[in-house]
Parts: structure tokens; C-alpha cells; sequence
């Protein structure tokens, strides 16, 4: 008898009409005792909602509709309310993505896993600070004694989610099950993370269940995997046998698509000499924290988001931006846009001094740069149509009004692999994916030099990812347009930067062609994002087999 | 807008959307459905309900039914006015307030605090005091009770899109702040300032009440409920129904208006009950 | 017998009728608790400017601690109280006014003539009642003389005015704090605006008087509903001042007896005469006042026992001079006389403003405007909050002489008092002016020096003829006071001055 048997599960959301929109289908899969399970699927493929259903738990408006869930033989359907409570924190955990949102933020965080403690191992006070402390000693948080008393606002997101893991081992679970706990962390903390609940599988013979949009961190951390599609689970197996020889064509796409750093870079050759068209030198930048008062002066704390940073970008080149959050990179692209003015530094544009604020800038500059924003939806204004987005930069700087802009916005579109019919939709009628290629348009209908691109893929699926970038680097070379393109993915840099530049805590690391920064970084810190990338490499099948078929638009 | 029909089937949302209709109905045309003239005086002092006037008469002799429909109508008329003002001019200086920042935001807030901080049966004493009692005075004075509410509740929805990438592009374009106030930062708090409107409304029409009832609200001979509950209290316990009808027509209103703007609110997905209720 | 003694001799008859055994009544039982609620607004009862002062908190309530130099009724005659006699000189500017001898204070010291001089000393720099005297001289141990600034014929009224208390003597800065009084009470506690709880005074001058042990004061100024609640679950033992329009309603209260005086306050309408003012014509007066319906306003409003109608002056029934109306309501009349003004089609006059001083003045008004509609003239009229009224209505700060079209309150005085308020420069007049008024004054001012109370009358009577025709304000209708008490209460009497009511005859079965 295998520890966790679940078939033909279905589960369903209630959708506004009354009707139940499935989100699972006929999900069937069996694990043994202290195995780790990967589920792998882009969003909206039910993974979440299939992991969540092991606790016999829906978010709200989802029903359970099929199916059983067998763990050690016992259906946990079939629990009444008392049962599921013992079960959920007892035998079986939960670990969310989003730590902050799990843990109460006006009551110390030692006390929230204390009482935990409590609840599963009916024991006193003194005992649960105990258990609590150890719990946190085991979790690798330092210096738990200090921890116990602070509040989650006074922990960093590293921390807190060790935090939320430690309550999820309070009641000893046979079974624990992660929702993307790391999507929300910095690669190198990610890998942190990842080191402890690896540990913590071998140390507690835990069976786990990890559920990530990562194949590089399923991969690394599970015996097994299952990939979902659209509430149907495609193909599942031994993670090595699913990575090396996928059987879906799902999966060998899914695999395809995820950048790599070690695979040949495409990106979009640098012009032949001539001027930059873009230099910084020395740019500094240092947030100011809201005065009290008028008079009163802002409190020099923290240190600067930019602290002398110097690089250029020549004319239709694309430039890689690469560092962790807070390394100052989205910052840079802030100055370069305009809309925050430097405390230092200078900044030149087509060889002439650029005007700090856009608001300064002539209009012919601010056409010629142009900005695509991370969050593919807030960048499109939710009231207007596809069409008075794309139309208004036309107006704007190319005098284009009624029928010849819905024109050349339906061109767009086209070149972007858009429907025109788009043009009467509003942006949430539009995935994520087509929303981004809309805000690519947008930038596009300017007919820029200068195309800063700031995390443009980070809220996209891989296979989404991949196309978007692709018909990035098309539109790019048919427009000579340059490009900064900043991201914290070491292999979305490798596939579209020829040259990188390595910010950390704002200043630059290191500059250099891309292929040569990532093969020998100089830098130590270079070598850890390097080393963080390619973990999961390992598991991931030898690149030129499937790299064609990753980049089908290709030539 | 994106309604949410199903919002709008719960029991409560029909409830209060059926009473602010009936109420909408009987105010416009309570001219033709109105027996009497409501400040004729047609029959006795303190007639009982039944027989020639239905619901009785008050103290002069004037026909109750038709003074409670005349005052819905009134009601309905100057807390409809006070609270467009109110929203219009809130909505326009909280996004102003949001988008500009600075000393501009700062005067604003702090003398919204002020205003907040001021008791409002306090503030609307002093100012009834000051500017009497017309129609063009409690209309003023409904804006101004509601003004820093809603400039509050606006600025802070504004506040969220300043830094979202769509206020961003029209910056980095090169547009006014005129045009981003109206293209882009407007359109997107209609759907809180709807619901505000439909909150001040409930607020505002007791709000007028408990004023006339103070004896600072509308000036006898008009019919209005407060005043109708005020005059009558003298004779509770002899001719409950001067009392019991205008409050039942007062409490309907307020329920109606606040079922109607928890269905709206929840119909365009907002939360009425956290975070776009104000106070007074 | 000269003018003067003759005045001196009506003082000494009405005293001799001052004792109350005259009434042979039921044997008026001693001892116990009598409690009464006030709606009347006690405007004093404690505010920023003299909220220390006892004397100034008591305000309407202070005849029951105090007693002034005499005393006037409900048929507006002046009775002695601490004066026994009042003789004037000649020119009716010098008063001789001879003290009662044997009044003990609460403190049990004498009242003597030191005490009325202290007295008026702290009521000349505080009430604009005594302004009128220039210097009181001590001419005996029990005498006093009161040098006027000009001759009034009326002056013993001035005397009974309920500010004009007499108290022990003191210097100006401390008479008074202590309460202490010669009245049928004496202060036990005082809650400013709210309770006022006093004993009896064993040493009261009149002799056997009060009846009851203790008397409590609860001020419920306007407050109909909770005084009712409190009479019927028997808190209070009487309602003071009780709105006229529950008057039907009253009879289920079983064991309920209503008392009313024979007049009131009544509703002044201010007629603007500035430049400007459609009131500037005497036809639009004259044609308002014709158009008024007052019997239907007393009708109505009233209820016919507890109301009467105005004759346009500030006179009441309560006063023997008063004339009543001798003109009827004659909307024919007032359309024609609207035509003749140029509004032949009607007229809309401004707004008329107006302030609920009693529950009734918002039905007066209603009632009013809506009698005025059959004769073309449209009145608007607006409520106004109370606090500020009266300087908001005179709106006379740069001595313009305008003032707006409002209500004032009018109360009960001697025709000396209220007559005078129509002078020329007095808001109330609406500042009226031009050969009627001139007459009017010339007439005033041969009664304040005429001693002949007949021929006094005479000249009352040419006054109030005067307004009648010339309508310099409307004065449409009036309150007739009214208590209730439980039918167990004696002796309790109402007043037209609901400050003059007194508590020492009232006693409870």
C-alpha cells in the first residue's frame, strides 16, 4: 500500500452563473513514504488547487467533485470536521507562497508557532517555547531566542517563510505540502530555503510534496514529478526519466522554454561601432524617506539604491541588467525613464546631455525612449480599449488620428502575433502574455531608439516567457531600437543580452559579453547567481536536442 | 463598470434596491399621488389615522400622508444634491491631492483632519447658526460634511495607480496632468466613487433628519421626516403615529440606500463595509 | 386727598389683602415634598458670564429664595411684598418707599434699608431694569428714597421685577453669593441648569407660610415629552409651562388638573421700515394685518382656552388697559389695499424669520402664512436656530436701522414697560417713524408723568388706537401660561409673568 493514493480527483470552481468550472480533472497519482512529488504546470493548470485538495481543503468556492484521497489507506474525504482538523497540521502541512500573508502580523512570531505546538502536542507554556525554540534551531533561523519575540514585519522574507515552515513541523507532519514557498524569494535566498527543506525531508522522512512553476527547482528537489495542463495531469514519473525523455509534448516544450544560461546565445548583435545611445556615468540615487514635517529633514538611513553606477548602451544593441532585488536595477531604469531625477551622475543620449525628468525632456526624446513595465497588467490602463492605448502614443508623436491609427495599431498588433480583433478588448479580457505584448506595442507605436525593459517576463509562464522575447528580439531587429533589458533571470539575460552588466546593492559588479560573464564570472558574486542558476541543470536533458524546438520562431 | 449580476441577487440587495426604488417613486411623483396639499390645513388637530386622511393629521390640521410623501421628495432632493457636490468636488481634489502630492495634499489632508476632528453635529450647529436654514445652506453643508470623506476614500484609490505602469507611460509620454487626471487616474476610481455616493446618500438623508429633528435642518412649513418626528415627540404618547410614520419612512430609506450600496459595492467587487464607509 | 396719597393708599389696602387666610379653603395641610419641572427656557441658570452668581443662577426661580419690594399679580397689579408703601414726590421722580419691618434673611439678620441700598447698588451695575434709578437714599432704619433719572408713574412695577431682589448687604463684588435671601425657601443645593432643591424657611415673614418642607426645581427648558413622562410617573408634582398644543390630549392623564393665566407671552412680527422695505408702506402693514386670520390661529394653535388674539401691541388681556381687537379680518379689504400699493396681483413679501422660543411659535407662523395665501400674499417663512437669534434678527451692527422681517417674543408688562418698546428707536418697532409715531411718543410721555391711573388708561387706550391703524408690527396672537398639577396640589396659582409664580401657598393633600 503506497502512503498517498489519490484517483480520479476532480475539483471544481463555482463560477459566478451557479455552474462548476472543473479545475482538476481525473487526477490519479500514488507515493510512497518519504518520496517527494514535484507538480509542475504553468498557471491555471490546477496544480495549486490539487496540492491544496491532499488537506481536503478548497479555496473558497471550490468543491471537491470526485474521487479519493487515500492517505495510509484512509480516505480523507471521508473525515468528519474533527477529523480534518487533527489531520491538517497533524499528519499533513501546508506551506504557502506568500509567508507574510500566513503568519498574524500583531503577534510575535514565536508565540503563532508556539501555540501550534500546543495544538498538536497538547502540551503546556513552557514545553511548546521549548519545542518552539528547537523548531526554530532546526529550520536554521539564527539565533532563536531573539527571533521568538519579534513580529513578522521585523523578519525578512528569508526568515519569515523559515518561520512558517517551522509551524508547519510543529505537529510532526508525515506529509507536507509546498505551494511555491520560494516564487516570492531572491534566488540566493531561494536556494537557502530550498538547502533547509531538503535537510528537513531527510532529517523528519517527511513525504513532500512541492509545487512549483520552477522545473530547475523541481528538478533539484524531487524523486518524482507530475505535470498538470489544464486540470489534467499530462505526464508524470521519475524526474530524471520526465526531464531526459519527456513523453508529452507539453512537458518537452515546457522543458524547451525554460532559459538557460548555457545555451547559445541569440541575442540581438550590438551595431557596429559608432556612438552609444545611451551612456550613464557615476548615477547615484538614494531614496528619501518621507519627512515628518516640513521643516524637518529626511533621515539619511539605508543605504543608496545607486551608488556610482556607469554603462552604456549602444545603438541597437540589447544590454542585460542583471541583480537581486534591491540591487538597484529597476532604480536605474526609474532615472533613464525620467521619472525619478538622479542625485548624480550624468546621463547622455545620442550623444547629447539628457534632461533628468521627462517632463524636461523635448518631445522627440521622450519618444525616442520608451519603457515595458513588469506587471503586464497595471501598464495597461484596465478602462480604455486595446485601441485607445495604442492609439494615444500615436497621436501623440506621430499625429495619427482616427482610421489610420486603428491602422497602424491593427500592424502592431500583427507584428506582435496579436488578433486585431484585440483592438475593441479591454486588457482583462487579454492574458497576461497578450497584455505584455500589448504594453510591447505600445512602446513599439513610438518607434523608439531606446527600449528599457524592467522585468518584462517575471510575471509570465516560461512558455509565455519564451515567446514573448521572442517577438521582442523580431520587432527589435526589424526597429534598430536598443534595449536595456534588466531581469533578475540569469538565463532570460543569456538569451536576449550580448553584453551584461552584474549590479549588486548598487553598484556594478561586472560587465562583459554575456557568454563570457556567465561561463567565467570574475566576480564572486556573479559566481553565486551563476551557481544558483544552473542547480537544477543537472536533471534538465543536454541542450541542442531541444533547443530548436524552444525556439521555433527562430530561423 | 464590471457588475457582478449575481451581487445584486442576494435577498438583502433586493430588498434595498425595491425600497429606493419605491422611495424614488413616491418622492417624484408625490405632486399627483399626494391627496392634499402638504401644508394646507384641511382637517383636525391630531386626527387619527383612518377614515377621510389615512395616515391622520398633525397639530395644524394637515394631512399626514401627504406631508410624508412631500418630505421624501425633499429629503431626497437636498441630500442628492449635497452628496454630487460633495463626491464631485471630493473625487476631483483627492485625486488632485494624490496625483500633484506635496503642499497641495498636505493642506488638503490636514484640514480634512480638521473637519473629522470636529464633532459633525457640532460643525453643522455652528454652521446652521452662522448661514440659517435655506435650501442653498443645508445643500452647502451636506457637501461640506462629506467632502473630506470622500477626498480620503478617492486620494487613497488614486494613490494606488500613481505608481502603476499606465499613470507611469502617460508621465513618461509627456501628457498633462489634466489629461492623466481625466484619461487615466478618473476612470478607475468611479467605481469607489459610486459607491461612495451611494453610502453619503444613506448618511446624508439621516443626517438631514437628525438636523431637522434638532430643529437645524429644513424650516417648518416645509414637510420634511425630522421635523415631522420633532413635532410630533411632543405628543408621543398620545398620537404615536405622528412619530411612528415619518420614522418608518426615514428608516426605510436608510436601509434601502445601505443594502443598495452594499449590493453596488459588492457588484463591482469592493468591500462597503471596510474600507469606503466614513463617518460623519 | 392729593394724587400722591392717593397712590400711597392703594399700596396700604392691597396689603391688607395680602394675608392668605382670606381664602377660606380647605385647611391647607403642612409639611412634605413638592416638585416641579420648568419647560420654560431659564436662560441664567449658570452661563459663562455670571454662572457663579447664586442670585443670577436662579434667574426665574427667584422668588422662591428672595423676595423683591413688591409684587405684582396675574391681573398685573403691584401688591406690596418687602415695601409696605411707595409715595412719590410730585414730579413722580423721588420715590419714598417705607420698608417692612420684622423680615429676618436665612442668616436670621434684619432686612433693613442697608440692605435694599446694597441690593440696588449690584442691581444698577447688573440689570437694566434699575438703570432708571439714579440714587436710592437711606431715610430711616426701614426707608428708603429712590431718585429716578426721569419721572415714571409706573414705578412700583419696576419694583417687582423678579431681578430686583433684595439681599443682604454686602459689597458689590460678594452680594449675593451666598444665596441668602428673605423668601419662603432657602437654598439647599443648586445643580446649575438642571436641580434646584430648597427648604422651608421657618422665619419666613409671612406668617404660617410656606406649607411644604422642601421644594425641588427641575429644569427641563423646552424638554415637553420627558417632563410628561415624569409627571406621569409621578416625579414631578407639576408641569410648568406646558405646550399648548397637547392641551386635547391632556385629559387621559388621569387626576391631571390644567391651570392657565389669564395671558402670556405672544408673537411679535418685526415690520422693517429702513429704506427699501415694502413695510416702508403703511397699506402693505395695513393689508397683512387685515389678512391674518388670528381666530383660526388661536383656533388652531391654541385651542381657544389657552390662546388669545393680539391687537398689534405688546398689551395682553392680562392688562387693564388692554383694548381688544376692534377691527375684523377683511381679506377684501387687504387685496384692495395691496392694489392701491401697486400689487394688484398679490405680493410676496420676504422671508419671514422665526426662532421656536415656545413649541408653539413654528404652528403660529404655519397657521399665519397659510391665512395670509387667500388674501394674494405669499409669506416664506424659515426657522431659526435659538441660539443667537436675537442678534442675528436685529442685525444692527453699523446703526444702520435695518432689520430683518422676524419674530420677537413679547412678554406680559405694565403698558409703562410694553407700550415704550414701540418707540422709534427700538428694533421691535422695526424703527418706525413719521406723524403717527410722533403722536404715539407725545402720548407716552404725558402717561409716565400723569399719577391718575384712569387718566393714564385713557391715554393707553389713543396708543393702542394708534397701532392699530398704523400697524407699525403685528402682534397676531398670544399664549394664555399654562400648568398642570396633580389634583392633589393647592394653592398653586398661575401667572401671566410665569417668573412671578409663587410656591408659598402651595400645599399637597
Amino acid at each position: 500500500m503506497s502512503f498517498l493514493e489519490v484517483k480520479g480527483l476532480g475539483v471544481g470552481y463555482r463560477r459566478p452563473d451557479g455552474r462548476l468550472g472543473p479545475a482538476v480533472i481525473d487526477a490519479a497519482f500514488s507515493l510512497a513514504e518519504g518520496e517527494s512529488l514535484g507538480l509542475v504546470g504553468e498557471s491555471g493548470s490546477g496544480k495549486s488547487t490539487l496540492a491544496r485538495a491532499l488537506l481536503g481543503y478548497c479555496r473558497p468556492g471550490g468543491v471537491i467533485t470526485s474521487g479519493e484521497i487515500l492517505l495510509e489507506g484512509e480516505d480523507i474525504r471521508k473525515l468528519d470536521g474533527a477529523g480534518i482538523r487533527r489531520l491538517r497540521g497533524g499528519r499533513v502541512a501546508f506551506v504557502p507562497q506568500n509567508p507574510l500573508s500566513s503568519l498574524t502580523p500583531h503577534l510575535r512570531v514565536g508565540s503563532q508557532v508556539a501555540e501550534a505546538v500546543r495544538i498538536h502536542r497538547r502540551c503546556g507554556a513552557e514545553e511548546a517555547r521549548q519545542a518552539t525554540l528547537e523548531l526554530f534551531a532546526a529550520v536554521n533561523l539564527p539565533d532563536p531566542a531573539a527571533l521568538y519575540d519579534r513580529f513578522p514585519h521585523e523578519l525578512s522574507g528569508g526568515q519569515r517563510q523559515r518561520v512558517v515552515i517551522s509551524a508547519a513541523l510543529a505537529g510532526e507532519p508525515r506529509l507536507v505540502v509546498l505551494d511555491e514557498p520560494t516564487t516570492a524569494l531572491d534566488k540566493t535566498t531561494e536556494i537557502q530555503v530550498l538547502e533547509l527543506v531538503r535537510s528537513l525531508r531527510d532529517r523528519f522522512k517527511a513525504t513532500l510534496v512541492y509545487v512549483s512553476h520552477d522545473l530547475n527547482v523541481v528538478a533539484e528537489m524531487c524523486d518524482r514529478v507530475l505535470v498538470m495542463l489544464q486540470g489534467r495531469v499530462v505526464e508524470q514519473g521519475a524526474t530524471t526519466r520526465v526531464y531526459r525523455a519527456p513523453a508529452h509534448d507539453y512537458t518537452r516544450r515546457l522543458i524547451a522554454a525554460v532559459p538557460r544560461i548555457d545555451r547559445a546565445a541569440q541575442a540581438v548583435a550590438p551595431a557596429a561601432g559608432g556612438e552609444p545611445i545611451l551612456a550613464v556615468a557615476d548615477l547615484a540615487y538614494r531614496y528619501a524617506t518621507r519627512r515628518r514635517w516640513p521643516w524637518s529633514r529626511g533621515a539619511d538611513d539605508g543605504r543608496p539604491a545607486l551608488a556610482g553606477v556607469s554603462f552604456a548602451v549602444a545603438a541597437g544593441e540589447t544590454l542585460g541588467l542583471v541583480g537581486e532585488s534591491g540591487s538597484g536595477k529597476s532604480t536605474a531604469a526609474a532615472v533613464i525613464a525620467g521619472l525619478i531625477a538622479p542625485d548624480g551622475g550624468n546621463l547622455r543620449f545620442a550623444g547629447k546631455p539628457l534632461p533628468t525628468l521627462a517632463s524636461a525632456r523635448d518631445p522627440a526624446t521622450r519618444r525616442r525612449i520608451q519603457i515595458i513595465f513588469q506587471d503586464p497588467l497595471s501598464s495597461l490602463n484596465p478602462r480604455h480599449r486595446i485601441e485607445a492605448i495604442l492609439a494615444r502614443p500615436l497621436a501623440l508623436f506621430h499625429g495619427l488620428a482616427g482610421a489610420a491609427a486603428r491602422k497602424r495599431a491593427g500592424e502592431l498588433l500583427g507584428q506582435l502575433q496579436l488578433d486585431p480583433a484585440f483592438l475593441d478588448c479591454y486588457p482583462r479580457q487579454l492574458s497576461g502574455g497578450q497584455q505584455q505584448r500589448v504594453a510591447i506595442a505600445r512602446a513599439f507605436a513610438a518607434d523608439p531608439d531606446l527600449i528599457i525593459c524592467d522585468e518584462i517576463t517575471s510575471a509570465l509562464d516560461v512558455s509565455v516567457q519564451a515567446q514573448v522575447l521572442e517577438l521582442l528580439k523580431s520587432l527589435q531587429r526589424r526597429s534598430g531600437a536598443a534595449c536595456l533589458f534588466i531581469s533578475h533571470d540569469l538565463g532570460v539575460i543569456a538569451q536576449v543580452a550580448a553584453r551584461v552588466v552584474v549590479l549588486r546593492d548598487g553598484t556594478v559588479r561586472e560587465t562583459g559579453a554575456t557568454a563570457e560573464v556567465f561561463r567565467r564570472p570574475a566576480d564572486p558574486y556573479t559566481r553565486t547567481l551563476v551557481d544558483a542558476a544552473t542547480r537544477g541543470y543537472a536533471s534538465l536533458p543536454d541542450l541542442p536536442g531541444t533547443s530548436a524546438a524552444a525556439n521555433g520562431t527562430e530561423p | 463598470m464590471r457588475i457582478d449580476p449575481f451581487a445584486l441577487r442576494k435577498p438583502a440587495a433586493l430588498l434595498g434596491l425595491a425600497l429606493v426604488a419605491i422611495h424614488l417613486v413616491l418622492a417624484l411623483f408625490s405632486p399627483w399621488i399626494a391627496p392634499f396639499d402638504p401644508t394646507e390645513l384641511v382637517g383636525g388637530r391630531v386626527d387619527p389615522p383612518g377614515g377621510e386622511f389615512l395616515l391622520g393629521t398633525d397639530a395644524l390640521g394637515r394631512d399626514y400622508l401627504s406631508r410624508l410623501l412631500h418630505g421624501g421628495r425633499m429629503a431626497l432632493f437636498v441630500t442628492f444634491t449635497g452628496v454630487v457636490a460633495a463626491v464631485t468636488a471630493g473625487s476631483l481634489a483627492g485625486i488632485a491631492a494624490a496625483w500633484f502630492g506635496g503642499t497641495l495634499d498636505d493642506v488638503l489632508m490636514r484640514l480634512c483632519d480638521v473637519k473629522l476632528a470636529l464633532p459633525g453635529i457640532l460643525f453643522v450647529s455652528l454652521f446652521i447658526t452662522g448661514f440659517g436654514e435655506s435650501f442653498g445652506v443645508l445643500v452647502t453643508l451636506i457637501g461640506l460634511v462629506y467632502f473630506p470623506g470622500v477626498i480620503r476614500i478617492v486620494r487613497a484609490q488614486a494613490l494606488t495607480q500613481v505608481n502603476l505602469g499606465y499613470v507611469k507611460a502617460a508621465q513618461l509620454r509627456g501628457e498633462s496632468a489634466f489629461s492623466i487626471i481625466a484619461r487615466e487616474i478618473l476612470p478607475n476610481t468611479l467605481d469607489v466613487v459610486y459607491v461612495e455616493f451611494a453610502i453619503r446618500m444613506s448618511h446624508a438623508v439621516l443626517l438631514l433628519s437628525t438636523m431637522s429633528y434638532l430643529g437645524l435642518g429644513l424650516s417648518p412649513p416645509t414637510p420634511d421626516w425630522g421635523l415631522m418626528v420633532s413635532e410630533g415627540v411632543g405628543q408621543l404618547a398620545f398620537a404615536p403615529w405622528l412619530v411612528l410614520f415619518p420614522a418608518v419612512f426615514i428608516s426605510t430609506l436608510v436601509i434601502g440606500l445601505n443594502f443598495g450600496a452594499e449590493a453596488l459595492a459588492g457588484a463591482l467587487g469592493l468591500d462597503a463595509s471596510r474600507g469606503h464607509v466614513g463617518g460623519t | 386727598m392729593n394724587r400722591r396719597e392717593m397712590i400711597a393708599a392703594v399700596g396700604a389696602a392691597l396689603a391688607g389683602l395680602a394675608a392668605p387666610e382670606a381664602l377660606a379653603q380647605p385647611k391647607p395641610k403642612r409639611g412634605g415634598k413638592f416638585v416641579y419641572t420648568n419647560l420654560y427656557p431659564n436662560n441664567r441658570m449658570g452661563d459663562a458670564k455670571n454662572g457663579r452668581h447664586p442670585y443670577h443662577l436662579l434667574d426665574i426661580n427667584t422668588r422662591s429664595a428672595f423676595n423683591g419690594l413688591a409684587f405684582v399679580n396675574d391681573r398685573l397689579q403691584v401688591e406690596p411684598e418687602l415695601a409696605t408703601a411707595w409715595t412719590p414726590s410730585a414730579d413722580l421722580k423721588a420715590w419714598d418707599i417705607q420698608l417692612r419691618e420684622g423680615v429676618v434673611f436665612h442668616n436670621g439678620r434684619d432686612m433693613t434699608a442697608d440692605d435694599v441700598i446694597a441690593s440696588f447698588a449690584f442691581h444698577q451695575a447688573r440689570t437694566s431694569f434699575a438703570r432708571q434709578i439714579a440714587k436710592v437714599e437711606k431715610t430711616g432704619t426701614h426707608k428708603v428714597r429712590m431718585h429716578l433719572a426721569k419721572p415714571n408713574s409706573e414705578f412700583p412695577f419696576i419694583l417687582g421685577e423678579y431681578q430686583l431682589m433684595i439681599m443682604p448687604a454686602a459689597p458689590l463684588e460678594t452680594i449675593g453669593l451666598d444665596g441668602i435671601g428673605t423668601g419662603p425657601f432657602r437654598i439647599v443645593d443648586l445643580d446649575p441648569k438642571r436641580r434646584l432643591v430648597m427648604e422651608r424657611n421657618e422665619r419666613y415673614w409671612r406668617k404660617g407660610l410656606p406649607h411644604v418642607d422642601r421644594l425641588e426645581v427641575a429644569s427641563s427648558p423646552g424638554r415637553m415629552e420627558s417632563a410628561l413622562n415624569g409627571f406621569r410617573g409621578g416625579q414631578f408634582d407639576a408641569v410648568l409651562g406646558v405646550d399648548p398644543g397637547i392641551l386635547p390630549e391632556l385629559d387621559r392623564i388621569p387626576g391631571t388638573v390644567v391651570s392657565t393665566a389669564l395671558s402670556g407671552d405672544q408673537a411679535l412680527m418685526i415690520l422693517p421700515k429702513h429704506e427699501g422695505s415694502v413695510f416702508a408702506d403703511k397699506r402693505i402693514r395695513q393689508a397683512l394685518a387685515l389678512a391674518i386670520d388670528r381666530e383660526k390661529i388661536v383656533r388652531i394653535v391654541y385651542g381657544t382656552k389657552t390662546g388669545w388674539v393680539g391687537n398689534d401691541s405688546h398689551l395682553t388681556p392680562s392688562n387693564p388697559e388692554f383694548l381688544p381687537v376692534t377691527f375684523k379680518r377683511d381679506v377684501a379689504k387687504a387685496k384692495r389695499l395691496l392694489a392701491e400699493a401697486g400689487h394688484p396681483n398679490g405680493i410676496t413679501l420676504p422671508t419671514f424669520y422665526f426662532t421656536a422660543s415656545w413649541p408653539e411659535v413654528p404652528r403660529v407662523f404655519q397657521v399665519l402664512a397659510q391665512s395670509v395665501k387667500e388674501a394674494g400674499i405669499t409669506l416664506p417663512i424659515e426657522q431659526r436656530p435659538s441660539d443667537g437669534y436675537r442678534d442675528w434678527r436685529v442685525e444692527d451692527k453699523a446703526r444702520t436701522r435695518k432689520h430683518r422681517f422676524a419674530y420677537g417674543p413679547a412678554g406680559v408688562r405694565n403698558p409703562g414697560v410694553s407700550l415704550y418698546r414701540m418707540r422709534p428707536d427700538n428694533n421691535e418697532s422695526g424703527y418706525w417713524s413719521g406723524a403717527a409715531c410722533e403722536k404715539y411718543m407725545k402720548l407716552y410721555d404725558e402717561a409716565v408723568v400723569e399719577p391718575d391711573p384712569v387718566k393714564r388708561k385713557f391715554l393707553y387706550v389713543q396708543m393702542q388706537q394708534i397701532l392699530a391703524d398704523e400697524v407699525p408690527a403685528i402682534h397676531p396672537a398670544g399664549r394664555r401660561n399654562m400648568l398642570i398639577h396633580k389634583s392633589n396640589v393647592h394653592g398653586l396659582e398661575n401667572h401671566s409673568q410665569f417668573w412671578s409664580i409663587r410656591f408659598d401657598e402651595v400645599w399637597k393633600a
